[in-house]
C-alpha cells in the first residue's frame, strides 16, 4: 500500500462559517481507505478525513468522528444521524444506516451539480458507473464485475513496480508526450509488462501515461454503458491522479466533471442522505446497521468457520 | 378413467344437451317422435341445418337443398326461393359465425358420439400431417364449386341437362349421408317403406362418413359443402372466440384438444379473434386451456365463458388417491 | 454404446465401460473424496442454518429443509427401494416427465447438483474451461462420490438441452447407464411436436426395460392426475408466497419446489397442504417474511439447485423479498398441467410429450418469445418491482437472453439487474454490493413514484 500523509485530516471542501447545529456525518469504509465527513444542515461541508483502513474499522471510524466532532468544538450530542458506506459498511455498528457505495456516491454527485447525468467511481477495488434519474435517483448502475483493470489498486502495483510514488505518478505522467501502449489488461500480466518495458528502457513518464489511457479506457467503456449524453462526473480515489483525469478528458468526448478532493464524494452522499425528506434512500431510515452487521458477522462465520467476521 | 374430468371449465354438457335437444325437436322425426315439423307455427323457423328432405315429416328443409333447389329450378323462381332463404341463413352465419356445427347439427353430434366409442374403445385418433390436413381442408370448397356449379346448368334449360340426370338436380344430396341416415332410421321405425331402395352412392357415402369418422376427428366437417359456406362468411362474427395474447403461455393444449385442427387459435398472439373460418366455436379449447382468461366465447364484447385454472374442487389439499406404500 | 434401433428392439449401454474418462480411476485420493462429501454437508447445513435463522418461518418447512438434508432420510428411503428392488432414475432437466417414470414403477430425482466443493474434482480432470459450474458440480459429485444421491441411481435420463448438459449426460455414462433424449430446439408447431413425441417413446422403452415393467395406460393415467394435483397444492402455496405480504420466503418456496423432485408426491402434497394451512393463519397474524419494506423482486435465469442459495440468500438479507422465480428450479418445475383429451395410450403421450416440450421456456428454445410474454404478465399481475437475473458462469443460453430481456423490461420500466456468477463464496461482497445498491435504487423510484403521485 502506498504511503499518504495519514493521520492528518484534509482540509475542507469549504470553510466553515457558524459551526454547531445540526451536524450529519458520513463514513466510507473503502478497500484501502476510510473517509469521513461532516455535513451541516445538509449542504455545508464542515470537516473531513482520510486515513488508511484498519482491520478494525468500527475503531478508526469512531475515532475519526470524535475527532473531527472535537476539532470543531462540539460534542457528540450535535450529530443527528451517521451513515456508513463503503466496502466495510456493515462493520460500523454505531452508524445510523448503511448504503452501498453505488447510492452515496450518486447522491453526492447530485448534491455538488443537479445537472449531472453519469457518475463515475474509481475507487481503490473497484470502478463503478452510475446512471441518475430523477431527482438525482440511481437508474441505472454497472460495476466492474471480476476485473480490477483501473481501480486504485491496479495503479499502486504499476507505480510500485516502476517505484515511483502513488502521488507523484499523476504529475510525472502528466509530463508524457507519447504514452507507452501497456496491452495487457489483467493486473499481475500488465505489472510483468511493464517491468519489461522499464527493463528494454521505456520512460517511466511514458509507462504512466499509457497505464492513464488504460485506465481511461475501461472508464469510457463504463460511461458509454450507461447509454446517456450528458455531464459525466468522475470521483473516487484514483480521481485525485491529474495524469488520468487528462487522459480522461482526452478520450470521452463529453463535459467532464470533477470535484475537489473527489475521494471524498461517498462520504458526502452518505452525509447528505440522513438530511432533507426527499434522500435518495427513500422513506424511513429504519435501524438497521445493527441488524445488518450482525447478518454479515453470523453469514460470514457460518461460511468460513470464524476466520473472519 | 383417472385425470379425464381434470379441467377448468365444462361445456360439453351444455352443448350436448342442446344438440340432443335439437335432434329430438328439428329431427325427431326420424325416429317417430314429434317434431317441429307437425306444428305449423312453428314452421317458419329457419335455421340453416333445420331439417332434412328426406325426413317425411319435415316441412322445411336444410338451406343446402333449399339452395340446390331454386338453382336447379332456373331463374324463374331464383329469387323467391334462393336469395330469400341464403339472406337469412348468412345473417344467422354473420351473426354467430359456424356455432351451428357444433351445437345444432347433427352431424356434428354423431361424430362426436363416434368420438366417444373411440375413446371408450381406448382407440387413438389418426394424427394426419399437416400438408394433408390443409387439403382435406379443401375439399369442402371444391364440393360447394361443384355443387353450384351443376345446379346452375341444370338450371339452365338450354343446356338440356335437366331431362339426363333426374336424380342429379339435387346434386349433393345424392352424396349427402343424411340420405341414407334418415332413409333407414325411418324404415326401422317403420314410417318409411321398407321397399324404398337406397342407391349405391347413399349407402357408400353413408358408410364412409361413418367409418372415416372413427379415425379422423369431425371428418364431415372438414368437406362438409355447408360448412364451406359458412366458412366462407365467418371471417368475423358477433360470437367469436377471443384469445388473450399476454395469457397465453403456447402450451399447445388448445390445438391438440381440437376437433377441427384450427391452428390460429395456437399461433395467433397479436390479435384478439383466433376463431373464425372453420372454427366451429365447439369450445372444447376453453374447456382445456389451464390459464384463467386466456380463451374466451364471446359475444361483441362480453366474455361469456372464459377458460379457467384448473382446480381440485376441494378444501383439503391432498392427493386424493389411496397410495399403497409407493415410496 | 447406446444403439436406437426405432420403437422396438433397444439395446442397454454396458455400464462398466469407462469410454470418456478412461484414466480417472485411482486419480482422487480418499482425503479428497473425505474433504468434498464433508464440505458438501457442511454447505447444506449452512444454507439450513441461515434459513432457520430467519425472523419469520413456518415450523412445517423443517420437514422440507429433513427432504433435502444432505444424505437425510429421505436418501435413506431411496436406498431401501433400491434394496427391494426397485429403481430410482436420475433426471438432468425439467424436461423429463417424472409421470412416465413413475408409470414404469421407478422413481424420479432431480439430480443437478448445487454443490462448490464438488467443482474441484470435475476441474481436476476437465480443465476450468470457463464451463457451466452446474455441470462441473454434478460431475464432480459421481467422480468422487461425495454425494448420497448420485450413488443411488439406477438410471439418468439426460435431455440434449444445453451443450453443457448434453456433454454431462454423456460423461455420466462411466458410471450409470444414460438415456439422451434429442430435444428439439427449434419450436416449430407440428414437426417438433412429433420429433418430441418419438423421444417419449423411447424413454418409455427404456424405463419398461430397466424396471422390467410394462408402463399401462393406468398406472400412467393415475400418475398424471397425481402430478396434476401437486400442481394445484402448488398453486396455493404460490399464490401465499406472491401476495402483497407473504408470510414465506422466496428461498423457501424454492425449497419446497425442489423437494417436490426429491421426495414422495403424495407425502409431498400433504405436507405443502399443512404448510399453506399454517402459513395463512401466519398472514392472517399479519406475519410477514421480509423486512419492513421490502423490494419485490423477481429471481430468473439459471437454475439455482440446492443448497446454491448464494444469491437469493443475498438478495433476502438486502431488503428485498423474492416473492416470484422464473427458474427450472423453481416456479417452472410446477406451473403446467396435463390435460388429457382421451384415454389411449397414444393420447396421453402426446399430452405429456407437448406438456413437457411447449410450455418450457428454457433458453435452450428458441424462438422463445414465451418468456418474456409470461415475465411481463408475471411482473404485472404480482406488483413485482425489481428483476434479478442470475445466470451462471459459461450458461451463454441466459447470458445471450439477458440483453433481450433487459431490453424489454426496460421499455415496461421495471428495474432489471444481471448478477453473473459461480459455484464459490469469493464474490457474495461483490454481489451483496451490487443487490443492495439495486434495492435501493428499487426503494427511491418507489419513494420517488409515490411522492410524484401525490
Amino acid at each position: 500500500m502506498s504511503s499518504s500523509p495519514a493521520n492528518q485530516p484534509t482540509p475542507p471542501l469549504a470553510p466553515p462559517t457558524h459551526v454547531g447545529g445540526n451536524l450529519q456525518a458520513g463514513i466510507d469504509v473503502g478497500a484501502l481507505f476510510t473517509k469521513v465527513l461532516l455535513l451541516r444542515n445538509g449542504k455545508d461541508v464542515v470537516g473531513t478525513d482520510a486515513r488508511p483502513t484498519t482491520m478494525e474499522p468500527e475503531k478508526l471510524a469512531r475515532e475519526m468522528v470524535d475527532g473531527l466532532v472535537l476539532r470543531l468544538g462540539l460534542g457528540k450530542n450535535d450529530l443527528s444521524r451517521i451513515i456508513a458506506t463503503g466496502q466495510g459498511r456493515r462493520s460500523i455498528g454505531f452508524a445510523r444506516g448503511a448504503r452501498t457505495e453505488i447510492t452515496a456516491f450518486a447522491r453526492g454527485a447530485h448534491l455538488l451539480r443537479p445537472d449531472v447525468q453519469v457518475v463515475v467511481d474509481i475507487g481503490g477495488q473497484g470502478i463503478r458507473a452510475m446512471r441518475l434519474g430523477e431527482m438525482g435517483i440511481v437508474a441505472d448502475f454497472r460495476t466492474n464485475d471480476k476485473c480490477s483493470t483501473g481501480t486504485g489498486c491496479f495503479l499502486d502495483t504499476m507505480a510500485t513496480a516502476l517505484e515511483v510514488d502513488m502521488e507523484n505518478a499523476g504529475e510525472l505522467s502528466m509530463g508524457s508526450k507519447t504514452p507507452e501502449t501497456v496491452s495487457c489488461t489483467c493486473t499481475v500480466f500488465a505489472e510483468s509488462e511493464v517491468v519489461s518495458l522499464v527493463a528494454k528502457g521505456r520512460d517511466k513518464q511514458d509507462i504512466l501515461a499509457g497505464l492513464n489511457v488504460m485506465v481511461s479506457k475501461k472508464v469510457r467503456a463504463m460511461i458509454n454503458s450507461m447509454g446517456s449524453h450528458g455531464v459525466v462526473m468522475v470521483a473516487g480515489g484514483v480521481a485525485q491522479n491529474p495524469g488520468v483525469i487528462k487522459s480522461i478528458r482526452e478520450l470521452v468526448d463529453r463535459e467532464i466533471v470533477v470535484p475537489e478532493n473527489p475521494r471524498f464524494l461517498g462520504a458526502l452522499g452518505a452525509a447528505a442522505m440522513v438530511a432533507g425528506p426527499s434522500t435518495s434512500s427513500g422513506g424511513e431510515d429504519a435501524p438497521v446497521a445493527a441488524t445488518q452487521a450482525e447478518n454479515a458477522r453470523s453469514f460470514l462465520r457460518a461460511l468460513f468457520g470464524g476466520e473472519r467476521g | 378413467m383417472k385425470g379425464l374430468k381434470f379441467r377448468g371449465r365444462a361445456i360439453r354438457p351444455w352443448r350436448f344437451a342442446l344438440q340432443i335437444g335439437a335432434l329430438i325437436f328439428l329431427l325427431g322425426g326420424a325416429f317417430g317422435l314429434r317434431s317441429f315439423g307437425e306444428y305449423p307455427a312453428l314452421r317458419s323457423i329457419f335455421l340453416p341445418n333445420a331439417s332434412c328432405r328426406y325426413l317425411n315429416t319435415a316441412p322445411t328443409y336444410c338451406f343446402y337443398y333449399t339452395l340446390q333447389d331454386g338453382l336447379t329450378a332456373g331463374a324463374a323462381t331464383i329469387w323467391v326461393e334462393v336469395i330469400i332463404v341464403l339472406l337469412i341463413v348468412t345473417l344467422l352465419i354473420l351473426l354467430l359465425g359456424r356455432v351451428w356445427c357444433s351445437w345444432l347439427c347433427p352431424f356434428g353430434l354423431v361424430q362426436e358420439l363416434i368420438m366417444d366409442l373411440r375413446n371408450f374403445l381406448k382407440i387413438p385418433p389418426l394424427r394426419l400431417k399437416w400438408s394433408h390436413l390443409q387439403i382435406l381442408d379443401r375439399v369442402k370448397y371444391a364440393l360447394l364449386f361443384f355443387t353450384v356449379l351443376i345446379s346452375i346448368s341444370i338450371g339452365i334449360s338450354e343446356l338440356g341437362l335437366a331431362s339426363h340426370a333426374t336424380s342429379w338436380s339435387l346434386p349433393f344430396c345424392q352424396v349427402c349421408p343424411a340420405k341414407g341416415f334418415f332413409t333407414i332410421a325411418q324404415q326401422v321405425v317403420g314410417l318409411e317403406s321398407s321397399s324404398t331402395r337406397l342407391p349405391l352412392m347413399a349407402w357408400i357415402m353413408l358408410s364412409i362418413f361413418l367409418v372415416v369418422s372413427f379415425p379422423i376427428k369431425m371428418f364431415w366437417c372438414r368437406v362438409c359443402p355447408m360448412g364451406a359456406y359458412m366458412s366462407l362468411l365467418s371471417k368475423k362474427s358477433y360470437l367469436w372466440l377471443e384469445k388473450d395474447p399476454d395469457k397465453c403461455t403456447k402450451c399447445r393444449i388448445c390445438l391438440r384438444v381440437c376437433p377441427v385442427d384450427h391452428d390460429r387459435v395456437f399461433e395467433e398472439m397479436e390479435g384478439l379473434d383466433v376463431g373464425g373460418r372453420d372454427c366451429t366455436l365447439c369450445g372444447k379449447c376453453i374447456e382445456m386451456c389451464p390459464e384463467d382468461g386466456c380463451l374466451s366465447l364471446s359475444a361483441g364484447s362480453r366474455r361469456l365463458v372464459s377458460s379457467r385454472k384448473p382446480d381440485l374442487g376441494r378444501s383439503d389439499a391432498s392427493t386424493g388417491s389411496r397410495d399403497r406404500s409407493r415410496k | 454404446m447406446v444403439t436406437k434401433t426405432g420403437s422396438e428392439g433397444v439395446s442397454v449401454p454396458n455400464p462398466r465401460s469407462s469410454r470418456y474418462l478412461r484414466d480417472r480411476e485411482g486419480y482422487f485420493s480418499d482425503e479428497q473424496k473425505e474433504r468434498t462429501f464433508k464440505e458438501s454437508r457442511k454447505q447444506s447445513q449452512n444454507l439450513r442454518n441461515r434459513l432457520e435463522t430467519r425472523p419469520v418461518r413456518a415450523r412445517t418447512l423443517s420437514y422440507f429443509d429433513d427432504v433435502m438434508a444432505f444424505g437425510g432420510v429421505r436418501i435413506t428411503e431411496l436406498a431401501e427401494f433400491r434394496q427391494g428392488g426397485g429403481k430410482v432414475v436420475g433426471t438432468l432437466c425439467v424436461m423429463v416427465p417424472a409421470e412416465l417414470v413413475g408409470a414404469a414403477g421407478a422413481r424420479a430425482v432431480r439430480m443437478c447438483s448445487g454443490h462448490y466443493e464438488c467443482v474441484h474434482p470435475a476441474n481436476e480432470l476437465l480443465g476450468d474451461a470457463g464451463l457451466c459450474p452446474l455441470v462441473k458440480s454434478t460431475l464432480g459429485a459421481k467422480m468422487v462420490s461425495s454425494n448420497p444421491l448420485m450413488d443411488n441411481l439406477d438410471m439418468v435420463v439426460g435431455p440434449a438441452t444445453c451443450d453443457g448438459k448434453m456433454k454431462l449426460a454423456e460423461m455420466l455414462e462411466d458410471w450409470v447407464p444414460v438415456v439422451m433424449l434429442n430435444v428439439p430446439r427449434v419450436k416449430v408447431g407440428d414437426t417438433t411436436s412429433r420429433l418430441w413425441l418419438e423421444e417419449m417413446k423411447y424413454l418409455k422403452h427404456r424405463l419398461e426395460d430397466l424396471t422390467g415393467r410394462p408402463v399401462k395406460r393406468k398406472n400412467l393415467a393415475r400418475e398424471i392426475d397425481l402430478w396434476n394435483r401437486v400442481q394445484v397444492i402448488w398453486g396455493q402455496l404460490s399464490s401465499m408466497r406472491s401476495g402483497p405480504r407473504p408470510p414465506i420466503s422466496g428461498q423457501d418456496a424454492m425449497l419446497v419446489a425442489q423437494a417436490s423432485q426429491l421426495d414422495d408426491p403424495h407425502r409431498w402434497s400433504k405436507k405443502v397442504g399443512e404448510l399453506v394451512g399454517e402459513l395463512s393463519e401466519m398472514s392472517a397474524r399479519g406475519e410477514f417474511a421480509g423486512e419492513a419494506d421490502a423490494a419485490r423482486v423477481l429471481l430468473a435465469g439459471s437454475p439455482v439447485m440446492f443448497p446454491n442459495f448464494k444469491v437469493p440468500s443475498i438478495v433476502e438479507e438486502s431488503g428485498a423479498l423474492i416473492v416470484h422465480d422464473e427458474l427450472c428450479s423453481g416456479q417452472r418445475l410446477l406451473s403446467d398441467p396435463v390435460m388429457l383429451d382421451g384415454s389411449s395410450m397414444e393420447e396421453m403421450l402426446v399430452a405429456l410429450a407437448e406438456r413437457y416440450f411447449f410450455p418450457c421456456t428454457c433458453p435452450c428454445f428458441s424462438p422463445n418469445d414465451e418468456r418474456i410474454l409470461r415475465l411481463k404478465e408475471n411482473i404485472k399481475n404480482l406488483h413485482v418491482e425489481g428483476v434479478v437475473f442470475h445466470t451462471l458462469r459459461g450458461c451463454h443460453l441466459n447470458n445471450l437472453e439477458a440483453t433481450k430481456i433487459e431490453l424489454e423490461l426496460r421499455d415496461m420500466g421495471v428495474p432489471f439487474m444481471k448478477v453473473e456468477s459461480e459455484y464459490d463464496e469469493g464474490d457474495i461482497e461483490q454481489v451483496r454490493t451490487r443487490v443492495e445498491a439495486f434495492v435501493e435504487m428499487i426503494k427511491a423510484r418507489r419513494h420517488f413514484n409515490r411522492n410524484s403521485q401525490r
